[in-house]
C-alpha cells in the first residue's frame, strides 16, 4: 500500500507541474462549453420560429391583416420599406431571411369558404435552412387560422359564448407540452444542458495527452525498467496511474458543472440546472474516467513514441467525438449515422450524462452506458496490463 | 554473491543470442569491470542480472541477501528519474518504491545526497541539473535503498572530466564499505582504474575474464614515440619492416610499435633517429588495458 501511495504522490507531483498538459485539461473544454452553449443557445429553444430574420409588405392595411401580423413572430425591425419592391431587396441583399406579403383583399376573402387565391404570399432567401423556412409556414398558417377563426366567429349573428370563447383560445393554450424525464423540476432544454455533458466527455478522454507522455517517458528514459528492476508490480504500476487521474476527471467535471452553472449565465447563456441525481453522476463519471484512463494507457503500453502516442490518441479522441456525437448532436444526424455513434465509448458516456443532465436519469436507468464503458475500461486495462509485461 | 551459468538470451527476432553461455562468478566487495564495445551485450547482461529478463537457457544464482527486495540496485545508463521533480523528491520516491519507512528513507536520502555531493542541488529540479549532477543522481537512486550489489551501466557517459573522476572515487568509496560493483562500460581506463576483476564481452561471449594483472601479462609491451610531425601510412610500414619491430599504430599523437624480445630500446630509438623520424619524447613498458580489448574485439566499427 505504501508503494502504491508513494507512485500515486509522485504522479500528482509530476502532473502539477505540467502547465500544459494542465491546460489541456481544464481550460480546452471549459472554453469549448462556453462556445458551444452560446452558439447552440437558440438550436434548443422550443420556438424556432423567432430565430427567423424576416420582414412584411401589408397591402390591405385593415384590422384583419394587422391583427394576423401581430400574432407572428417580431419582424427584423432594423429593415425598413418603403414599398413592395423594397421587400425582394432585402432578400436579395440577404437582409432577411423570409419576406410576407399581405394582399389586397386579406381582410375580406378571409372569412369567405371558397376562395381559390392566396392572400398571403410568402418569399424565401434560398439559402435559409429548411427547418427555419417549415418553422415559419407553420407560424404563419398558425396565424391564419387563428384570424380566420376569429374573423368567422365575428361573422356570426348572436353567437353563442361557447363559440365566442373559441377566440379567446391559442394553440399554445390548447397544447400540454411536456418532457418525459425521470425526474421533476429540470427546466427548459438547453444548449448548456448538451454541451456541459458532450465536452466533459471529450476532456476526459483527452488524459490520454498527458498520461501518455508521461509514461512514454518513463519507459524511454528507462525509469519504468528501473521501477520494474525494484519489483514494483504491473497492478500497482497501473494503479498509480489510475488513481491520480480519476482524480483530475473528477475535477474536470466539478469544474465543467461550475462553468456552466456560473460562467455561460454571465456570456448571456442558459444556467445549467442541477437538480440532478448526483449519485447517478458520480456513477456515469467513474466510469467515464476508468475508460479515459484505460484507453490512455493501452495507447501509452503499446505506443513506442510520445509522437505516437498523442498522434494515436489525438486522432482517435477526435474521431470518437466526432462519431460519438460530442461535436455534432446526434439529434441533427441520420438514423444510420445515429446507429454508428454505438461504436464510439464517447457515446456511451454521452448518452449517460444526457441522461442525468436532461432526462434526470437515476442510476438504475444507466446500468448500460456505465456497463459498456466498464468492459471497455476492463479491455483497454488487460491490454496495457500485457503490454508492460512484455520486455521491451 | 551471485553465480550466472551458462546464460542465454536471444532478442524476439533476432539473428544472433545478445547473451552467448556466459559464466561468471561475483565476489563479495569486488568491482568487476565489465568491459565491451557497443552493441556487445553489456546491458543485456546487466538486464538478466537485476531479472528484468529471465535467460532463455542457462541459470542465475542469487545469494539471499542480493535475492531480497533492495538487495541489489540498477543504475541504467539513461537518466532514469523524473525530471519535473526535484532531486530529493525523486530520491523520496524510489525510497517509497522501495518500502522504506519514513525515517529510513529520510536517513539514506541524506546519505546518497553526501555520498554523491548533491547537497546544493537537493531541492533543484532534476530537468536544470546539468549532465554531471544528474549522473550522479542517477547513481544516488541506487544508493537509497542501501544495495549490496550495485549494477552501474555506463555511469559516466557524457560527463565532464571532473564529474568522471569524482563518480569513480565514489565508486571506489562504495568498494571500501563492502559493496559488490558491476561497472559495465567501454572506457578502459575507467574499468582499468577500478576494476578488480575484468570481463570483456562482445557478441554476446565472455571473452576473457580476470584479475587486471592476468589480462595485463597477455598484453605486449609496446614503445611509443612522439614524432614532430604525423609520419605517413607507408613510412610507417617502412620502418617495422627496416627496424625490426613487429607492428605500428597511430594513436592521439603517438607512434606505437611491438618491440620483438631481444631487441634494445635504445637501438630502435637510433634506428629510427637515423632514418630522419625526429623523436620528440617515447614511452615504453605501459601495458594497456586497451591492447587486449582491441585484440580481442578486433578494429572493426560498431554500431
Amino acid at each position: 500500500m505504501s508503494v502504491l501511495l508513494s507512485v500515486i504522490k509522485k504522479e500528482l507531483r509530476a502532473m502539477s507541474r505540467d502547465v500544459h498538459g494542465l491546460l489541456v485539461l481544464f481550460v480546452m473544454p471549459a472554453a469549448f462549453i462556453l462556445i458551444m452553449s452560446m452558439a447552440l443557445r437558440d438550436s434548443f429553444k422550443l420556438s424556432v420560429a423567432e430565430k427567423v430574420r424576416w420582414q412584411y409588405w401589408d397591402e390591405d392595411r385593415s384590422e384583419s391583416s394587422a391583427a394576423f401580423l401581430k400574432s407572428l413572430p417580431a419582424p427584423e425591425v432594423s429593415v425598413v420599406l418603403r414599398e413592395r419592391a423594397d421587400l425582394e431587396r432585402a432578400l436579395a441583399t440577404d437582409r432577411i431571411q423570409m419576406g410576407l406579403v399581405v394582399e389586397k383583399g386579406f381582410g375580406k376573402v378571409l372569412v369567405e369558404m371558397k376562395n381559390d387565391r392566396a392572400f398571403v404570399t410568402v418569399w424565401s432567401e434560398p439559402g435559409t435552412p429548411s427547418a427555419l423556412i417549415g418553422a415559419f409556414r407553420a407560424e404563419v398558417a398558425r396565424a391564419l387560422s387563428l384570424e380566420r377563426i376569429s374573423a368567422l366567429v365575428d361573422s356570426l349573428e348572436d353567437a353563442p359564448e361557447e363559440i365566442l370563447a373559441v377566440k379567446k383560445h391559442t394553440d399554445d393554450k390548447l397544447i400540454n407540452f411536456n418532457f418525459r424525464r425521470d425526474r421533476e423540476g429540470l427546466g427548459d432544454l438547453t444548449s448548456v444542458q448538451q454541451s456541459v455533458p458532450a465536452w466533459l466527455v471529450f476532456a476526459m478522454f483527452f488524459v490520454v495527452i498527458p498520461l501518455s507522455t508521461i509514461f512514454i517517458a518513463e519507459k524511454q528514459q528507462g525509469t519504468l525498467a528501473r521501477l520494474r528492476s525494484l519489483r514494483v508490480s504491473t497492478a500497482t504500476l497501473l494503479a498509480g496511474k489510475v488513481v491520480p487521474f480519476y482524480c483530475v476527471n473528477l475535477v474536470q467535471t466539478g469544474l465543467m458543472l461550475l462553468v456552466g452553472r456560473y460562467v455561460v449565465p454571465l456570456l448571456g447563456g442558459d444556467a445549467l440546472q442541477l437538480d440532478i441525481d448526483w449519485l447517478a453522476l458520480w456513477a456515469v463519471t467513474s466510469a467515464v474516467s476508468l475508460a479515459a484512463i484505460g484507453f490512455a494507457l493501452a495507447v501509452a503500453a503499446i505506443a513506442k513514441t510520445t509522437e505516437q502516442a498523442t498522434t494515436v490518441g489525438g486522432v482517435a479522441n477526435i474521431l470518437f467525438g466526432a462519431l460519438g456525437g460530442v461535436m455534432v448532436p446526434k439529434l441533427v444526424m441520420p438514423t444510420a449515422m445515429q446507429t454508428a455513434t454505438l461504436l464510439s465509448p464517447m457515446a456511451w458516456g454521452l448518452n449517460g450524462f444526457i441522461d442525468v443532465f436532461v432526462r434526470g436519469a437515476h442510476l438504475g436507468s444507466l446500468l448500460l452506458p456505465i456497463g459498456l464503458l466498464l468492459t471497455f475500461a476492463a479491455f483497454c486495462l488487460a491490454v496495457a496490463s500485457w503490454r508492460i509485461r512484455q520486455p521491451e | 554473491m551471485l553465480h550466472l551459468t551458462d546464460v542465454s538470451y536471444r532478442y524476439r527476432g533476432a539473428p544472433s543470442l545478445a547473451v552467448d553461455r556466459v559464466s561468471l562468478q561475483l565476489k563479495l566487495g569486488e568491482i568487476f569491470g565489465l568491459l565491451g564495445p557497443n552493441g556487445a551485450g553489456k546491458t543485456t547482461l546487466m538486464a538478466l542480472i537485476s531479472g528484468l529478463r529471465k535467460p532463455q537457457q542457462g541459470m542465475i544464482q542469487r545469494a539471499p541477501e542480493v535475492a531480497a527486495r533492495g538487495g541489489f540496485a540498477l543504475v541504467p545508463q539513461e537518466y532514469a528519474f523524473y525530471p519535473m521533480l526535484t532531486c530529493r523528491e525523486n530520491l523520496d520516491f524510489f525510497g517509497g518504491v522501495l518500502g522504506l519507512k519514513s525515517v529510513v528513507r529520510r536517513s539514506r536520502i541524506d546519505a546518497a545526497i553526501t555520498a554523491t555531493g548533491l547537497e546544493q542541488v537537493a531541492d533543484k529540479r532534476a530537468s536544470e541539473c546539468s549532465g554531471g549532477l544528474k549522473r550522479r543522481l542517477n547513481l544516488a537512486i541506487g544508493l537509497v535503498g542501501d544495495p549490496q550489489l550495485l549494477l552501474l551501466d555506463e555511469p559516466t557517459v557524457g560527463v565532464d572530466p571532473q564529474s568522471r573522476a569524482f563518480l569513480l572515487q565514489v565508486v571506489q568509496t562504495l568498494r571500501a564499505q563492502g559493496k559488490t560493483i558491476v561497472y559495465a562500460s567501454h572506457y578502459m581506463e575507467e574499468v582499468q582504474q577500478v576494476g578488480d576483476r575484468v570481463g570483456i564481452i562482445d557478441h554476446g561471449r565472455l571473452l576473457c575474464c580476470g584479475t587486471l594483472d592476468e589480462l595485463l601479462t597477455q598484453t605486449q609491451i609496446r614503445l611509443s614515440v612522439r614524432t614532430q610531425r604525423s609520419l605517413a601510412p607507408e613510412l610507417s610500414a617502412r620502418l617495422v619492416a627496416e627496424c625490426g619491430l613487429e607492428t605500428a599504430a597511430d594513436e592521439a599523437g603517438w607512434l606505437s610499435f611491438v618491440v620483438p624480445t631481444g631487441r634494445v630500446v635504445e637501438d630502435v630509438l637510433r634506428d629510427l633517429r637515423e632514418r630522419g623520424v625526429p623523436v620528440t619524447s617515447f614511452q615504453y613498458g605501459c601495458r594497456h588495458l586497451e591492447d587486449i580489448f582491441l585484440k580481442l574485439t578486433h578494429r572493426h566499427l560498431r554500431d
